[in-house]
């Protein structure tokens, strides 16, 4: 008999242009879907292409075991998706671009609504470290308003081992998090 | 070290507990709610690190007294610390009974932890290797600071339930496979990580 198959989703989320799509290509392993179109409005200031509906791609963990990397729109409006995308999650990786102000503002309404309704453990990556008007890291943590677990990283989204490492961070915290919890139950 | 074990337990809980231990000057006792403590006995704390005998016990909490993020009373009053060679030897005796550990990151800077570089050249390394045998961690600096600011870092994040070691299978326990059904979330979690780790 065969055993049984098991997803669990990774949300990929964050403002527009922070490395989102990029972060979802390096992590899966099978079927990257994404959902590209021709910018329009502020966000054409910026880059070409968008991502209009969810980037989606799977990495299979073992025989039974997949990890679906969903990664959202950048934009504040589709934070009703979280009711959805939380759903069997094990985390959320906020994005954001150190270097703009919009960006800071558009995460901060992002992550007000996710700290209110989705408990969930999150870690945040500060991307364009290496530019010019980069914000620290715990400027970013003070401007956002960051609860007390959720630690801001500098990544280049770029570099597969950094966001693998960024990813890692949030995973192990969810461990050491999940193995007390365990203990302390007698499991 | 029992009492360590007494102080992470009240932390990962919760729960309002009651800590008494002993000291040179007599009993004393801390009074701990969920993830906070009681205003009032933060200079206590001092005291309890490296007492002989401690026991907890639940206790009532008034949610309307003056308390401090536990976080952050822990990290005062270990910032404090200045450790005798007795009191590193205790620990790295106590490191060196727990097996290799996982790393959480939290951001302890922002609860004004001195040894923060320390604490996070630990976790770069555990995300880098994986699971760290703190015993030698502890003991790769023979004298100096950088031998002190480890013992602190090890003291805070052991207490504050930062370091998690997954439970030994036992003999004879059924295999993850055949338990497949209802894995538990942290057996999910480390096949997950290894497999992110397999990927470099």
């Amino acid at each position: 008999m065969s055993a049984t198959r098991q997803v669990l989703k990774l949300v990929i989320t964050g403002p527009v242009n922070a490395g989102k799509t990029t972060l979802v290509k390096h992590l899966c392993d099978a079927q990257f879907t994404g959902s590209d179109a021709p910018a329009t409005d502020e966000v054409a200031k910026l880059k070409a292409f968008t991502t209009v509906g969810l980037d989606f791609g799977i990495l299979k963990v073992d025989g039974t075991l997949e990890l679906h990397l969903v990664g959202t729109p950048g934009q504040a409006r589709f934070n009703f998706m979280w009711d959805i995308l939380s759903r069997g999650a094990i985390g959320a990786v906020f994005l954001v671009d150190s270097t703009s102000a919009d960006s800071l503002a558009e995460m901060r309404k992002m992550y007000d609504y996710f700290a209110k309704r989705v408990d969930l453990p999150a870690v945040v990556g500060a991307t364009k470290q290496d530019l010019p008007g980069a914000r620290a890291p715990d400027a970013i943590a003070e401007a956002l308003g960051l609860g007390p677990e959720v630690p801001v990283l500098p990544v280049d989204a770029r570099e597969p081992d950094q966001t693998r490492a960024l990813v890692l961070t949030l995973l192990e915290n969810a461990l050491v998090a999940a193995l007390a919890e365990e203990e302390e139950e007698g499991l | 070290m029992q009492h360590l074990l007494l102080m992470r337990r009240a932390i990962v809980r919760k729960k309002p507990v009651r800590i008494v231990f002993s000291t040179p000057q007599g009993p004393s006792a801390v009074h701990l709610g969920p993830g906070a403590i009681a205003a009032k006995n933060l200079k206590r704390l001092d005291d309890f690190w490296f007492t002989d005998t401690a026991q907890s016990a639940p206790a009532p909490w008034d949610a309307a007294q003056p308390t401090v993020p536990v976080q952050q009373a822990v990290i005062a009053s270990i910032n404090r610390l200045a450790f005798t060679e007795t009191q590193m030897h205790e620990l790295e005796a106590f490191a060196a009974k727990l097996p290799p550990v996982h790393v959480r990151l939290a951001p302890l800077h922002r609860f004004g932890m001195k040894d923060f570089t320390a604490y996070i050249q630990l976790h770069s390394r555990f995300i880098q290797h994986g699971p760290v045998m703190l015993s030698a961690w502890l003991t790769e600096f023979q004298n100096g600071e950088m031998r002190v600011q480890r013992h602190r870092v090890f003291l805070i994040t052991f207490v504050l339930g930062l370091l998690a070691a997954p439970p030994k299978e036992k003999k004879g326990e059924a295999r993850p496979a055949a338990k497949d059904a209802s894995p538990r979330k942290s057996a999910l979690l480390q096949r997950i990580i290894g497999r992110i780790r397999s990927m470099r």
